[in-house]
């Protein structure tokens, strides 16, 4: 928790910069998060296995309007409370698909960088820093500051994690990076 | 029978007019506030909004119920747009010193912070973005590819930009906009949600509606998507005498209604002749579910009024009163003192729209033309001046700054996710509205300029 909000202080002084702030809202953060991780729209986030979280259960929170079936002709002006929780759910449940996959396969995609099925005393601190560099570029389209990198390097040795499996971390650093206002403002 | 989706929204013009006697000179005092206060942000357009005095017009907020409350005190006020000029400033400044609101600021420093002083315990509105600010290349070309592309670019590829000297990132951004302006995202998924609050489709009684089907609105949104892509004129909107077919091929003769099997099918072509069409507002979809079952088609009037005008009448906006009007052609009872003064420019605005056949049945199609069901076209008025018939109707429209503004608004909104927020971006919007007849109303080529705003591409 104190990594995510540690990331969140970073993310919001660095978009600070820009005269304006952009919602990325729900149309644009599927092919965003698809582009990010490699996951066709569908492939990313559905709720009770088959209702689209993005094009559907939580378009209006997350921005967007279905004009057809809700008769919605308008989006919500400004994100609202449910935005937030909304947009993580999405990251993570995208997050966790992607790492499933990745598991699954002979050649992992996204976390490619230490295997998944190892725990995560066995990792060494040059591949987790290439993964999270690498998710850095693919969700930011940047390379992390030095303070993040060293930030999520110690996400590694939080007692709370245990010693999980790679793929336990690796859902962690994936929200951590995925899931700063960084990705949902631009 | 049908849903009337529509019907609501009459009723509710009509109760609003209940209340319209307190709404003289609506218009007139916008002007007149900003008279008093022209540096106050309120008044940054020139004219204060609605909600400056009410709630939602015409409810009174207490700042607009002190102010009314101070008016009311002159013995010979009498709600006359006289009355307002007389004694609006001098009740303004009676209150001006006064904390309608109760949290412990003047209004008068509440109107020069721009802050809300309608309601209580409501800090300063956080400041205006900044002027200063730089116009950054990679931010503008990043945000052009997010909202046109619909994803970010790769960081391959901003590795890449950032090599090119600023003239190459340049012409590297608008280059990136060409290709993403005809991307699927742009065309068929960003692109018609912007008409949705335009042409307000309802799956229930559209062309897939059961047991009813009243109107395809998919005509609808190919037109527009036509007119704002390409290097089409935006002026289109109103003024297309064609349609597009579902490949994308014009046609300029009516489209007869088809039966569906199984289904009551009111109404799913474009039967009007093409020299009675005017784009958007003439479809058989925008007259089926706005005329409706209407004689005076003033949901239709009022619609394309606030979709291709920005002007919306419920809000108090738009009003040029009509001398002698309304006449209540249809015996809805507008002549009514607390009717008539929302009515004297609405149904002025609905008469051109009369002829065009709605929900009414007989042997004529819906959305058809019908030059002998009314003798009301003549008396038509747009912006308080006569015009002959629905087609000088849009060419008076289509000339407006309003028309500008709004369509311009249209893609500004969009792309900055809301209105102009200082004077900077105001001065920035004005610019950008001013230039549409050099761009010939091509929704691209102001894209293009919107890109290089320092709205959109400008950092601290």
């Amino acid at each position: 928790m104190r990594i995510l909000f540690f990331l969140l202080g970073f993310s919001l002084s660095i978009q600070a910069a820009a005269a304006e702030l952009i919602w990325k809202r729900s149309q644009i953060l599927e092919r965003d998060l698809s582009r990010a991780l490699e996951l066709a729209a569908d492939e990313l986030c559905l709720e009770l296995g088959q209702y689209s979280c993005l094009k559907d259960v939580h378009l209006y929170a997350l921005g967007d309007h279905d004009p057809f079936a809700r008769v919605q002709y308008r989006s919500l002006p400004e994100p609202s409370q449910l935005t937030a929780i909304a947009f993580e759910r999405v990251v993570l449940n995208a997050c966790i698909n992607r790492i499933a996959r990745d598991g699954e396969g002979a050649a992992p995609t996204v976390f490619r960088f230490y295997p998944l099925q190892q725990k995560l005393s066995q990792l060494n601190r040059p591949a987790i820093a290439q993964q999270i560099r690498d998710l850095y570029q693919r969700f930011l389209v940047r390379d992390p500051l030095p303070a993040e990198e060293a930030a999520l390097l110690g996400l590694a040795n939080d007692p709370a994690l245990g010693d999980e499996k790679a793929s336990m971390f690796s859902q962690a650093l994936c929200l951590a990076v995925g899931s700063q206002l960084e990705f949902l403002f631009f | 029978m049908p849903s009337r989706p529509r019907l609501w929204y009459l009723g509710f013009v009509l109760g609003f007019a209940n209340f319209a006697s307190q709404l003289n000179a609506i218009p007139l005092n916008a002007s007149l506030f900003c008279s008093s206060y022209p540096e106050a942000p309120a008044c940054s357009s020139g004219q204060a909004s609605c909600q400056t005095c009410h709630t939602a017009p015409p409810t009174l907020n207490l700042y607009g119920g002190d102010l009314s409350r101070k008016l009311r005190s002159f013995a010979d006020f009498d709600k006359s747009p006289a009355a307002f000029s007389r004694y609006l400033d001098e009740s303004l400044r009676a209150i001006a010193t006064i904390d309608s609101d109760g949290d412990g600021r003047t209004n008068e420093t509440e109107l020069a912070e721009g802050s809300d002083l309608s309601k209580p315990d409501q800090g300063p509105m956080p400041p205006p973005p900044s002027d200063q600010t730089a116009f950054e290349p990679e931010l503008a070309w990043r945000r052009a590819h997010l909202l046109f592309c619909g994803a970010s670019p790769s960081y391959q590829d901003l590795v890449a930009f950032r090599t090119k000297s600023a003239a190459e990132q340049k012409i590297e951004l608008h280059s990136a906009l060409d290709k993403c302006l005809v991307s699927d995202f742009w065309l068929k998924d960003a692109l018609p949600r912007l008409a949705d609050d335009k042409i307000k489709p309802n799956r229930a009684v559209g062309v897939d509606g059961n047991p009813f089907v009243i109107g395809d609105y998919s005509y609808d949104y190919r037109l527009f998507v036509h007119v704002m892509s390409g290097d089409r004129d935006m002026r289109d909107l109103l003024s297309a005498q064609y349609h597009i077919g579902p490949n994308g091929e014009k046609i300029e003769v009516p489209i007869p209604d088809r039966k569906i099997e199984g289904k009551i099918t009111v109404a799913n072509g474009q039967p009007l002749e093409p020299a009675k069409r005017y784009g958007m507002i003439t479809t058989q979809w925008f007259i089926s579910t706005n005329t409706m079952f209407a004689e005076l088609p003033r949901n239709t009037a009022s619609q394309a009024y606030r979709a291709y005008l920005g002007l919306d009448i419920a809000r108090s906006e738009g009003l040029f009163p009509v001398p002698n009007e309304p006449r209540d052609v249809d015996n809805k009872g507008v002549k009514e003192e607390a009717c008539a003064f929302c009515h004297s420019t609405l149904d002025p605005l609905a008469y051109a729209f009369a002829p065009y056949v709605g929900l009414r049945g007989g042997r004529l199609a819906v959305g058809s033309f019908d030059a002998g069901f009314t003798q009301w076209e003549n008396w038509a008025y747009l912006f308080g001046e006569p015009v002959s018939d629905l087609g000088a109707w849009v060419q008076k429209a289509v000339q407006s700054e309003d028309f500008q503004k709004n369509l311009t608004m249209l893609l500004y909104s969009y792309m900055l996710g809301n209105p102009p927020r200082s004077q900077a971006q105001l001065a920035e919007f004005d610019e950008l509205w001013q230039s549409l007849p050099g761009l010939n109303y091509n929704a691209n080529k102001l894209i293009h300029a919107m890109v290089e705003t320092q709205s959109f591409g400008g950092r601290f």
